[in-house]
């Protein structure tokens, strides 16, 4: 490992720490859901760098297909691994956080159903990646699959502006009546800060492994052309 | 402290955790595959 990535996560581990003493300990107890109102400093971070990710497997995926450059498709791939990563964690911590607010555990309301659509989708691309046979092609399939996929993104993020349903409205970007607590906010964009670097450190890191896979297949392909 | 926020906090890492280990075995399975393939190349 480079000695910059070993200092990038040492700093990550760092804004980890501390966005967990701000979530847990400095963050305000919100008036009406008291506590569990405390699983917001990690459910909206984890969605925010979700989108971040299926953002960069977007662009990388376009850009695969206009250069046909591996080191984009190793970007595509990686992000669209850790998106869905972050995707599954605010699929968890979202109904653990209904439960005891709704009295619910789910509801197929528009925020939940295109967040749980946009995670089938990148699971769908990333099974297209481990089980087709089409070799060569997988990866134009994929970012096909990636660019048309992407469409629901924008989706999930405009439906609870779009549609007044069981999710609250965004408390960020939401108008004139969203808006929140100075030290909320504070508590959130560090939480944010360090679910971006921690983010990055591991596409990097599965970048890393993608490259390593794709010269290996190229040493597989070149040995067998050989034995030919 | 809610039931529901340390378990919602201990998963996130628990997903996160999990997802290292997995990337920890994809790494060690493509060292063993290099060394798998050296070592035919070199018979």
């Amino acid at each position: 490992m480079k000695p910059v990535f070993i200092l990038f996560a040492l700093v990550t581990l760092g804004l980890l720490s501390f966005g967990l003493y701000q979530a847990l300990v400095a963050a305000p107890t919100e008036q009406t859901m008291g506590e569990i109102q405390r699983i917001f400093y990690y459910h909206v971070p984890s969605a925010w760098v979700a989108f971040l990710c299926f953002f960069a497997n977007f662009g990388a995926s376009i850009w695969y297909l206009a250069t046909k450059n591996e080191r984009s498709d190793a970007v595509a791939v990686a992000a669209a691994e850790v998106g869905v990563v972050f995707n599954t964690i605010v699929l968890v911590t979202g109904p653990l956080w209904a439960k005891p607010v709704w009295g619910i555990w789910w509801t197929w309301d528009a925020r939940l159903t295109s967040t749980f659509i946009m995670w089938l989708i990148y699971i769908s691309y990333l099974l297209l990646r481990r089980f087709s046979t089409a070799d060569e092609q997988t990866p134009k399939l994929a970012a096909a699959l990636a660019i048309f996929g992407f469409v629901d993104v924008p989706i999930v993020y405009m439906s609870i502006r779009w549609w007044r349903t069981q999710h609250p409205s965004p408390v960020i970007g939401g108008g004139e009546n969203s808006g929140l607590d100075p030290h909320m906010l504070h508590a959130l964009l560090w939480n944010f800060l360090a679910f971006a670097a921690y983010g990055v450190l591991i596409v990097w890191r599965r970048y890393q492994l993608e490259r390593g896979r794709q010269e290996l297949n190229k040493l597989y392909r070149s040995s067998a052309q050989g034995a030919v | 402290m809610p039931r529901n926020l340390i378990i919602a906090y201990i998963a996130t890492w628990g997903i996160h955790i999990g997802y290292l280990l997995i990337l920890s075995g994809g790494f060690r399975k493509l060292a063993r595959e290099l060394r798998e393939l050296r070592s035919r190349k070199e018979e």
